[in-house]
């Protein structure tokens, strides 16, 4: 008590003054329990009854209301809370009764009449002088509205809601929209906490916990769908949870569980915006144009100006790569509400994505003026600040955009490549896709990932939006993990995959087949497979074919998405290889119509999805027989095999000759004490049990780094020409296979390692430099000219001598505007350059360069 | 050695006058771990072998070593100290004649105190206004002064003066850490790839461009941010430029000196040769006239101009060349 009258004085100070919270009405506590546990018809049939006793009681009245309007009955709900408000002070729910009646406006779409009730309440704020935690409540409640005017308000709001919520902790609405609004603000470090103080009061209050499953997805967590779960344990029919959960389904592309969720949600409160979206959301993708219309209609009979419903839909079509279509919804929302913040942001976003860049940052200006708490649409502004610095250039059908500090070394390459792929692929899918491609690379894998998802730090290489291709540039990534070539490649087939499909195409699908595609564009490139796959497969952690897309979107263990490439790719080694490659061209044809993707490839194979599984299963068992062999553990015969352990202790005594870990694992110890003989034995046998593996640690990297020290070079060549062929991402492997070759005098093959190692990494001019002596030698002048480009973009020191090297190549190859350009450079630099000299007079006297020395 | 001589007298811009002699100190200050004792002696060693090459003459070269140099090295050379710097210092003061032009280079470890920036010998270090001091005592000699320690930035404000060129490894007395720079400014010398002009001499101004490229790309390479910003001062306003250039406030005068001893004027060359030679500087002039006109006529009129220039520059090396031979 002491505590309390010491309080009061301090809360006046802040012009709070509050009488002291009213005396606990236990008939609203056991209707709210009910309500609580989504009990609605009880609890709307005792709050009936106890107002036939006290007709006048605002409390109840307002209660009534507010389960109406869960319930989905706006019209009766109106009427309480109007009457909830009109009933003489002292009336403890005047302002929440009136933001109530609000928000009955505002989700009909009669925004002026709402926002008209919630500048009421704020006038209130003036005018009294006693507010109580549940006015606070209210205020905050108006002033959030309002802040879609006056972003400057939501701050305002977010104090007032704290602020109701210190006054009274048994008011947990107060937490909860706080929370949900530090959220909506992007702020959910402290929207955890906020859910958090209000678990601590009450651990398992189901919008709490669905506060809580929010934030939890907010930050990628797998844990959203089990405290969602939980919430509706404590209340089956809280409405907002069955959507949000109808939402991660759709996320994770169940498209059933999601419907199911959303009527689910609908048999509760019939109302449900929310819901309906979800439906329409669910028709869009499943391509069902009927249920969509009669979805919109009804959506917009309740709400003619409902935004969220085309804002809903633009933004789960973007996640599902549908960014045309993401871009048309987002229009339909701003031109229904132009203060649609949300909108407009999805509007500029994928408008990006779909390379329209001037109108696109329009767009997210327009978002984030009226909107500035949006991280996603800042980060995006902000790199679109640092677009000056990039080149683009144009060929063909392509805009290559680089960084001005890569553009002159990387363009060729990257032109050269684009257009390789772009025949390859056109000849294999007998398609060519409607775009100019815009192909950006980003030196900083923060600016990749925020042009990716709109936050640093994701995990990904490179994305394919149709029309767009952005990526990691080599600088952005450690050297040895990353080959550039091989991942543009991939995002290309990304590109005829989205064109083909019209944007329609299972994750899983594409991303397997355009891995497939980079094994076959060279050798080396596209994921290898690696003992922890085949480990994983022993285990039992791979998922059929007909789950695989779960390995992508929802995946339960660390390396299920890298796996899940992987095995995806091997898909479709084994289609083509049984079926031919007419059949994945057919599977993508029919995914642009069909309403169920899943079927798609089975009914092509003539297979139901079960019987596709263990054919698939069958094939990959015996692909990889000898290796599966090699890596089980010993076991008894007629058990199945089990995953060895590749951390057990292993000595030459205890080594068994048919486990590839024992053999591998004792050839190093060898290898390190220098018993070399010894060791080749353990680490041939090795590499005989899994061929296949020529990642870090792998017999061939051991093989060759013996031989080297033994100078035994071409036993170390046949190793590491070995290695480049499976593993695209060895830099050094292939440096040292260009200097055996060169060595040898193969200098066409040691070119051809050149130029593999420097699609992994191209700033060092060593390379290029040898590059450039081995085309010279060959006197293939436009290769020399190209390399030479190059060099000169690596900023040498002597940029005289770069200049009059390009000129030279240039002259040779019978350019002799370029060469004439490049030596005035030269001598611009160096005046009294003899060579120099004597290549002007060459160029201005005509001297043919068949003179040349 | 005549061959040599001629050779540079063709190429060469610098005016025909009597050679003046070049003095070069070579300092090596603690390395504190043995990598440090290593590459500072190994600097020490290079250097001396580039001056070497550069027709420095022995006598003129005075190394002073904090650690051993390597026997194999065969430089001689006495322990670092601040009085045997001092001492070397007046030394080559006594013996320089007017014109000679005097190069001390400092390569070790530095910090910068609150008594200001000082390079860490054994015993007391050497402070930069106590370098300043003896360097002051040389009265007008032409002086070149580089300094590659840590912390070495404050040495321009200290020892900057008209005449004087002083080169740091950083720009301030916070940039502590160890520095890469005094290797790659030695490897300009001692190494091909600096000569950006191919006059075959490496200026001063090239040999700072050299190694803050150098320096760059190894930080680069090694995905670091770069801790060190060399400064160069040739203008004696004591505000070093860490980009200098032919054309900038610090950097033109620079880029016309060298390590590389003078040539003697040959005695013998022909009034032909003597006025083709003038040509040729009138035709460089005029070169360097309109490089810095560059920004006020356009690209085509800019190039248009040079190539006139250029060829009729090239066509004179060849006539010279033709006479030469």
């Amino acid at each position: 008590m002491l505590l309390r009258l010491a309080i009061i004085p301090f809360a006046a100070l802040l012009g709070l003054s509050s009488p002291l919270p009213a005396a606990a009405d236990t008939r609203v506590d056991e209707i709210d329990a009910l309500r609580l546990a989504g009990d609605y018809e009880p609890a709307i049939e005792r709050t009936l009854a106890e107002l036939e006793a006290d007709p006048a009681n605002a409390v109840l009245l307002n209660l009534l209301g507010e389960l109406r309007l869960e319930t989905g009955a706006l019209d009766a709900a109106a009427t309480r809370f109007d009457a909830a408000r009109q009933l003489p002070a002292p009336n403890p729910v005047q302002l929440l009764a009136t933001l109530n009646r609000a928000e009955v406006h505002h989700q009909r779409g009669e925004l002026a009449a709402a926002e008209a009730l919630w500048r009421e309440i704020l006038a209130a704020r003036a005018t009294r002088d006693a507010l109580g935690a549940r006015d606070l409540y209210a205020l905050a409640g108006a002033t959030r509205q309002l802040g879609r005017g006056d972003p400057a308000l939501f701050q305002d709001a977010v104090w007032l809601y704290d602020q109701a919520a210190r006054k009274d902790p048994a008011l947990v609405d107060a937490g909860i929209a706080l929370g949900e609004l530090l959220l909506e603000k992007y702020n959910n470090r402290e929207a955890q906490a906020a859910f958090s103080e209000v678990l601590e009061v009450d651990d398992d209050h189901p919008r709490a916990l669905l506060g809580l499953a929010r934030s939890q997805h907010f930050d990628y967590s797998a844990e959203a769908v089990a405290t969602t779960l939980t919430a509706l344990v404590h209340n089956p029919n809280l409405a907002p949870a069955r959507v949000f959960l109808a939402r991660l389904f759709i996320e994770l592309e169940q498209y059933e569980d999601a419907r199911n969720e959303a009527m689910l949600a609908l048999s509760t409160n019939p109302a449900s915006l929310p819901a309906l979206t979800l439906l329409g959301v669910l028709a869009h993708l499943e391509q069902d144009t009927g249920a969509f219309d009669r979805t919109e209609a009804e959506v917009l009979a309740l709400n003619p100006r409902y935004a969220g419903f085309y804002a809903t839909l633009a933004d789960l079509a973007a996640q599902n790569r549908l960014y045309e279509d993401a871009a048309g919804f987002a229009w339909q929302a701003v031109e229904l509400d132009q203060q649609s913040w949300r909108a407009w942001g999805l509007l500029g976003l994928n408008r990006l994505r779909l390379g329209q860049m001037e109108a696109g940052r329009a767009d997210l200006e327009r978002s984030f003026a009226g909107d500035p708490y949006n991280v996603w649409i800042k980060n995006t502004l902000q790199l679109a600040d640092t677009f000056a610095d990039y080149v683009s250039s144009e060929r063909e059908q392509f805009r290559v955009v680089l960084h001005g500090d890569e553009d002159r070394l990387l363009r060729d390459q990257v032109h050269a490549l684009a257009a390789a792929a772009w025949r390859d692929l056109a000849r294999r899918y007998d398609h060519r896709p409607r775009w100019q491609v815009r192909i950006e690379f980003y030196p900083e894998h923060d600016d990749f990932s925020v042009r990716s998802v709109g936050l640093a730090g994701v995990g990904l290489l490179g994305v394919a939006f149709g029309p767009v291709v952005a990526m990691d540039s080599p600088a952005a990534r450690p050297l040895g993990s990353f080959n550039w070539g091989s991942t543009l490649w991939h995002e290309l087939a990304h590109v005829f995959h989205l064109s083909m499909t019209r944007n329609r195409v299972p994750r899983w699908f594409t991303e397997g087949l355009a891995v497939h595609e980079e094994r076959r564009a060279r050798p080396g490139w596209g994921a290898d497979v690696d003992p922890g796959f085949l480990l994983a497969y022993l285990d039992g952690r791979l998922l059929p074919v007909s789950r695989l897309n779960n390995g992508f979107v929802r995946p339960t263990y660390d390396e299920q998405v890298i796996h899940s490439y992987f095995q995806a790719s091997l898909v479709f080694e084994f289609v083509e290889s049984r079926w031919g490659f007419d059949v994945i061209r057919e599977a993508l044809a029919a995914f642009r119509d069909s309403p169920d993707p899943d079927a798609v490839l089975p009914r092509l194979l003539g297979l139901d999805s079960a019987a596709l599984d263990a054919a698939f299963d069958a094939w990959l068992r015996d692909r990889y027989a000898a290796a599966l062999a090699a890596l089980s553990a010993p076991s008894l015969p007629g058990t199945p095999p089990r995953p060895a352990d590749p951390n057990a202790a292993v000595s030459p005594d205890s080594a068994q000759p048919d486990k590839y870990f024992d053999q591998l694992k004792v050839g190093q110890q060898l290898l390190e004490q220098g018993q070399l003989e010894a060791a080749e034995q353990y680490l041939l046998r090795a590499q005989q049990l899994f061929p296949e593996f020529a990642g870090d640690g792998s017999s061939y990297q051991l093989l060759a780094r013996m031989y080297l020290q033994q100078e035994r070079h071409a036993e170390a060549e046949a190793q590491l020409a070995k290695l480049v062929a499976i593993n695209g991402e060895s830099y050094g492997a292939q440096l040292e296979l260009a200097r055996l070759r060169d060595r040898r005098g193969a200098g066409e093959a040691a070119a051809a390692a050149l130029e593999a190692a420097l699609y992994i990494y191209p700033y060092e001019a060593e390379p290029w430099a040898d590059l450039a002596r081995l085309y010279r030698a060959r006197a293939d002048w436009p290769q020399v000219a190209r390399v030479r480009r190059a060099l000169l973009a690596l900023d040498p020191v002597d940029r005289a001598e770069a200049h009059f090297q390009l000129a030279d190549a240039y002259w040779r190859a019978g350019d002799r505007s370029s060469a004439r350009e490049q030596i005035l450079y030269s001598l611009e630099i160096a005046p009294n350059y003899v060579s120099a000299q004597e290549l002007l007079l060459a160029l201005v006297d005509g001297t043919p360069s068949s003179e040349a020395q | 050695m005549m061959r040599a001589v001629l050779v540079c007298l063709l190429l060469c811009a610098a005016p025909l006058a009597q050679s003046a002699q070049h003095h070069l100190l070579i300092v090596t200050g603690l390395g504190g771990t043995d990598e440090y004792r290593e590459q500072f002696a190994n600097a020490a060693v290079r250097l001396h072998a580039a001056a070497r090459a550069a027709e420095l003459d022995a006598g003129n070269i005075v190394v002073l070593a904090a650690e051993p140099l390597p026997d194999s090295a065969a430089v001689d050379y006495q322990p670092s100290t601040r009085e045997s710097l001092l001492s070397a210092l007046r030394a080559i003061g006594a013996r320089a004649r007017p014109g000679d032009r005097v190069f001390v280079v400092l390569i070790g470890h530095g910090n910068a105190r609150g008594d200001g920036a000082a390079f860490n010998l054994p015993g007391p270090d050497i402070t930069a206004s106590g370098l300043a001091a003896a360097l002051d005592e040389l009265g007008d000699l032409p002086l070149v002064v580089v300094n590659t320690a840590s912390s070495s930035g404050p040495f321009v404000q200290a020892l900057s003066a008209p005449g004087r060129i002083v080169i740091t490894a950083t720009a301030s007395g916070r940039e502590f850490h160890a520095t890469l720079f005094g290797e790659h400014f030695v490897a300009a010398f001692a190494e091909r790839g600096a000569d950006s002009d191919k006059d075959e001499r490496v200026s001063l101004l090239e040999a700072f461009d050299y190694a803050r490229r150098e320096v760059r790309r190894a930080y680069e390479n090694d995905k670091k941010i770069l801790t060190e910003h060399a400064l160069l001062d040739d203008n004696g306003d004591g505000e070093g430029s860490r980009a200098p250039g032919a054309l900038e406030p610090d950097g033109a005068f620079a880029s016309r000196v060298f390590l590389q001893q003078p040539p003697a004027l040959e005695l013998g060359a022909s009034p032909a040769l003597v006025a083709m030679i003038e040509r040729r500087q009138a035709l460089e002039a005029s070169i360097d006239a309109l490089k810095r006109r560059r920004d006020t006529l356009a690209r085509d009129d800019y190039y248009a101009r040079l190539e006139k220039l250029l060829i009729d520059l090239a066509r004179l090396g060849r006539e010279i060349r033709a006479l030469g031979s």
